[in-house]
């Protein structure tokens, strides 16, 4: 509260300042009218600048009179701008994407690292993105993010993110400003995020503003493209794991523009002739493996007039993973179909409105879905000539969440040296923590079972108000300081809590920036999830009577400077958390599936603290970035490990990441990554022992029945080998008459290291036990094409 | 000329790809075996010893605890000497090479242990002595001061007097109250007792017996695969241990099966000590935990007996024959 006070103060105490006039608008890009959220407009003679919003808008005071301005965007070419203001002026201005290669060219970098008081952000490019290299050549966003220092990810090919010591469900991942609750294709393996149809991504992994709430590690945001208004324009990408279709253009030019993209795999198809040919060995065994995913995203952008704008936008991505096998002997018969399917269906409506030079207001409608069904179906039929006699069982569970939103968010700015954002956000949450029906069919004399087992649906409702202040108190000293509050109704209980956020940057006088940051943060929603593996039946469950809340609260500090070019950043932080859920010891998902989800769980307490490295160029010919994290993360639970700490299973000491792009010529591009991290924390089985129990408690046998107990020791006392690897792509641009065509050759794993995916105690053919490590891919060359219309 | 190279060198480099992509399969199907230095395990004793008052016969069984990679593992150990020690200075020892069965362990015999506190100690050369202190629970009976009640009524009974395959079928509906004292954890374990067939295990004749609540996901009992039955325990909060419904279903087959209908089902009623149930519930959590190795959380195995592993449990039982 006292943070709150004193940020109205401040606030209270500018109203004081002279007061211009207000230059405000869009900035775009010039050749696709798309806006650019993140785009700066700089007047050097004022030392006073600006950042776009999320929508490309800004507002800027200034005194009357003649000033020069910049206008930089990564990776655009910086536009020096001359205005008269005379009085409050609307101007959008319309930048250039930057070749690098071409002379004479200034390429704007977009906000310095200095200047910005938001510490622990990083955005990545799209278009650096793009050349990375790629397992199977398809491109993933947040594989990318866990090159970045303080972002690791779960194991060998996942794409969960782990940041700062939080766990997965930690990071509030939005796309277009709705969460998305799962984020995993292929058991993982890959982000639902289709880079064509992203505009940009950044991620936030402490200094929260209060504007970002219900997640205590990291907020991931991803744009999707507004669509070109002024040109239809394409891209077709083919890679071994999947082809993408992506289309935009304007419906109304530079009044509405649609873009739509497709992704589907094809594993299913591509071993449809191997199984075609093992069926045909044996005709009486007939089986239908089936794998595939796809994703749709679409986005509708129609500027209602020079105020309002809308925004419709959807993403639809399903995995369905099964087989179905056929045994036939005769007149018997036996069937088999398992399926296992997740889709994750997102829709966001969102209107601008510019009140005013000064006031900007966003208003989002959203809806959430992610179900997850699993299933299995067994049919056996033993005929005789005129008799039969058949059994069938199934058994399909379910689980999945669905979120109705609604949010506003203002931003207003008072002057120079106050920019206030302002809103509130209420979500219906209705999760079904899973659910198992059975059901059983015999001829004969014996009744058919249908029935249905497991936890009922929940629904509750979150709310949250913020108000958050961006503040220039000194010519060197800049702070955002804000009040979360939030509130949580579940089953007649609630939830609440205040939540004071604070990030100050102070500039030396060397030109580089000392930043520091406090954060609160709280989070209702938990993922019951084994630290094993993650897998989509990991269930979404909420805070409810018996499962309180996480929070957690986070400090850090941080260095930040500017080298020609090269941004260089450290930062050290520390979180503690509390009310993080893990099974109980020896419970998985596979209890939740007749018994209730609360009875299987246990609470406890977490601490993370570190020390991040990052330095990144992100312009000129050759571009990328070293990372470098030393941290520790550690757990307590009063009913796990007898109570002692333990280090969490992806608490990595040390963890680096190089990268490196470089383009040869408008032709040719070529990066290459390396990665380290120390081994994965796991726990081991050290000895074991015969116990018996009683065949009888009653009568004359007094004979015991034998089992052999393995004995763990500590938990995840033990670490896996260290993971490395490299991977390098070549990308080679042709143009052609109608369009570009780019051949993408990559190869995963150069030095074939086989990373640990899990690790087991094995018995080898003469007896002897060994700890034998599994990987899932060794170096994988793959080659993919793209081509740009 | 950049064209001629890459014709020559598209070949090359496509060759290297196969070669290495399947130098890389090997590996993965192998694995890779890795050194893990494990601290020393120092070998332990195992003891179970589960036993009852008024029994003809007991056995207890102790092996040696081994390393992971020992690949020996956990052997019996022959030499291993129980002493029993009553808190009224009651004393029974047995133990050594001479009292060891073949396939069952340390047999003691003709012993009748009385009721109330045993301090158990196990010795052997080599090994740390190991210690435990068990508490008889009071004698379960269908009369006096620890008394259960048990009602049960034939509901549903078909035969196939097939020449070549005889067999029938018998359902019960079965009703048991136990003995609930205050502020003191009744620990109950409910099971079919097996028969001992003249041919048991063959296929030419034998029984199976099920039992099943008739409560859905009743909170007072939980399944118990080690020891085959459920273990009933009062829950603050819920119903009491009154009429607790069960149905026991009983498939017989066989030549005689005339005569073997004429034995009725059996269920084995036992009270048991609350550091048996500990026991043989982390067991189970360990035997069977959810979703395998690579899902469920790793789990200490608990023990009573100090400086060791295992288990000393005392227990009452009594049979409920259903006829």
């Amino acid at each position: 509260m006292r943070v709150l006070f004193l940020m109205l103060w401040v606030g209270a105490s500018s109203w004081g300042y002279a007061q211009g006039v207000q230059l405000n608008g869009y900035v775009q890009d010039a050749a696709s009218g798309e806006m650019l959220p993140g785009a700066t407009i700089w007047c050097a003679e004022q030392s006073v600048g600006v950042g776009t919003n999320a929508f490309g808008f800004y507002s800027l005071n200034l005194p009357e009179g003649k000033h020069a301005l910049t206008v930089s965007y990564i990776g655009y070419q910086q536009e020096p701008v001359e205005v008269e203001l005379t009085a409050d002026m609307r101007l959008d201005f319309s930048l250039n994407a930057g070749v690098a290669i071409a002379e004479a060219v200034i390429v704007g970098e977009g906000e310095r690292i200095e200047d910005a008081v938001q510490m622990s952000r990083v955005e990545i490019p799209m278009d650096q993105v793009r050349k990375l290299p790629a397992i199977g050549g398809e491109v993933d966003l947040l594989k990318t993010l866990q090159l970045m220092p303080g972002v690791q990810s779960g194991g060998e090919g996942t794409s969960g993110l782990y940041v700062r010591g939080g766990s997965p469900d930690q990071n509030l991942i939005v796309l277009d400003g709705v969460p998305l609750y799962s984020v995993s294709h292929l058991f993982g393996f890959f982000s639902v995020f289709n880079a064509d149809a992203v505009k940009k991504m950044t991620i936030t992994k402490g200094g929260f503003p209060a504007r970002f709430g219900g997640r205590l590690s990291s907020v991931v945001e991803v744009q999707m493209k507004d669509g070109n208004m002024r040109e239809t324009h394409g891209t077709v990408n083919v890679s071994l794991l999947a082809s993408k279709l992506m289309i935009e253009g304007p419906i109304v030019k530079d009044k509405a523009s649609f873009m739509i993209s497709g992704r589907r795999t094809y594993l299913d198809v591509l071993t449809r002739p191997i199984i075609n040919s093992t069926n045909a060995q044996d005709p009486n065994v007939q089986t239908k493996p089936r794998y595939f995913v796809h994703d749709l995203n679409g986005k509708v952008n129609w500027r209602i007039g020079e105020r309002d704008r809308v925004y419709l936008s959807l993403f639809d991505g399903t995995d369905d993973f099964g087989f179905e096998s056929t045994e036939t002997y005769g007149e018997s018969s036996s069937f088999i179909d398992f399926g296992l399917d997740w889709r994750n269906r997102v829709a966001a409506l969102r209107w601008n409105h510019e009140w005013g030079p000064k006031l900007f207001s966003n208003v989002t409608l959203t809806r959430s879905q992610y179900e997850f069904n699993t299933g299995v179906e067994f049919r056996e039929s033993f005929g005789t000539v005129g008799d039969s006699n058949t059994t069938r069982l199934a058994s399909l569970y379910q689980s999945g969440i669905v979120d109705l939103g609604g949010r506003v968010d203002f931003l207003y700015a008072l002057n120079n040296r106050h920019s206030i954002r302002f809103g509130g956000n209420v979500t219906l949450h209705t999760f079904n923590p899973g659910a198992t029906t059975f059901q059983a069919d015999f001829e004969g004399s014996i009744n058919a079972i249908d029935t249905t087992l497991g936890a009922d649906e929940v629904g509750s409702d979150e709310h949250f108000i913020f108000i958050e202040d961006e503040m220039r108190l000194h010519p060197n000293l800049k702070a955002n300081v804000g009040l979360h509050a939030a509130l949580l109704r579940v089953n007649g209980t609630n939830f609440s809590s205040l939540q004071p956020r604070a990030s100050l940057n102070y500039r030396l006088p060397d030109g580089s920036a000392v930043k520091a940051s406090y954060a609160r943060m709280n989070q209702f929603v938990h993922l019951l999830t084994n630290e094993g593996l993650a897998l989509p039946t990991d269930l979404w469950v909420p805070a409810t009577d018996r499962v309180r809340p996480q929070t957690s609260e986070q400090w850090a500090l941080g260095w930040a400077k500017t080298f020609g070019g090269v941004e260089c950043s450290i930062e050290a932080y520390h979180k503690a958390m509390t009310g993080l859920l893990s099974y109980r010891e020896g419970a998985s998902f596979a209890n939740t599936f007749n018994s209730d989800w609360e009875d299987q769980v246990t609470q406890g307490v977490g601490e993370a603290y570190g020390l991040e490295f990052l330095l990144q160029k992100k312009r000129g010919n050759t571009t990328g970035w070293l990372g470098y994290t030393l941290s520790w993360a550690n757990r307590q639970f009063d009913e796990i490990n007898s109570g002692n700490p333990f280090p969490y299973t992806y608490d990595r000491r040390h963890d680096a990441s190089v990268v490196v792009m470089h383009t040869f010529s408008d032709r040719i591009d070529l990066s290459a990554t390396w990665v380290y991290g120390t081994g994965r924390a796991l726990t081991l089985p050290e000895s074991v022992f015969r116990t018996f129990a009683p065949v009888n408690f009653t009568g004359m046998n007094p004979d015991l029945e034998g089992t052999t107990v393995e004995v763990p020791g500590e938990k995840n006392s033990y670490r896996q080998s260290p993971y490395h690897r490299a991977d390098v792509a070549l990308t080679i641009r042709k143009e052609k008459k109608r369009y570009l065509r780019s051949t993408i050759i990559s190869v995963y794993n150069v030095y074939n290291n086989l990373n640990p995916f899990f690790s087991l105690v094995d018995v080898n053919e003469d007896g002897s036990k060994v700890i034998r490590e599994y990987g899932i891919f060794p170096i994988i060359p793959s080659i993919a094409w793209r081509i740009e219309f | 000329m950049a064209h001629r190279i890459l014709n020559v060198l598209r070949p090359v480099v496509l060759g290297c790809a196969v070669l290495a992509s399947l130098a890389g399969c090997e590996k993965l199907s192998e694995g890779v075996v890795r050194e893990i230095q494990f601290p020393e395990h120092t070998p332990e004793l195992a003891v179970t010893f589960l036993a009852r008052p008024q029994a003809d016969s007991l056995v207890a069984r102790t092996h040696s605890s081994a390393g992971i990679l020992d690949t020996a593992g956990s052997q019996k150990i022959k030499d291993a000497e129980y002493t029993l020690t009553h808190t009224s200075g009651t004393t029974v020892s047995w133990g050594g090479q001479d009292d060891w069965v073949q396939h069952r362990g340390h047999a003691l015999t003709d012993v009748d242990l009385e009721l109330g506190t045993w301090t158990l100690t196990v010795e052997a050369p080599g090994y740390e002595t190991a210690t435990a202190v068990q508490t008889f629970p009071p004698v379960i009976d269908s009369l006096g001061s620890y008394a259960y009640d048990a009602e049960w009524t034939l509901v549903d009974s078909t035969f196939s007097w097939d020449p070549y395959w005889k067999s029938g079928f018998r359902s019960f509906e079965f009703h048991l109250t136990l003995p609930d004292r205050e502020g003191v954890d009744d620990l109950f374990l409910l099971r079919s007792a097996k028969k001992d067939f003249d041919d048991e295990g063959s296929w030419e004749s034998g029984q199976v017996i099920w039992l099943e609540s008739l409560i859905e996901d009743d909170p007072r009992m939980v399944w118990n695969e080690s020891l085959h039955g459920f273990i009933i325990q009062d829950v603050p909060g819920t119903q009491a241990l009154e009429s607790l419904p069960f149905e026991v279903q009983q498939e017989i087959w066989g030549e005689d099966l005339e005569e073997a209908l004429e034995s009725a089902p059996r269920l084995e009623l036992v009270a048991l000590s609350p550091e048996m149930v500990l026991f043989y519930r982390r067991l189970d959590e360990i035997r069977n935990g959810g979703g395998g190795p690579f899902f469920s959380e790793p789990i200490l195995a608990y023990s009573n007996v100090s400086s060791g592993y295992g288990c000393f449990g005392l227990y009452t039982s009594t049979a409920i024959d259903l006829d």
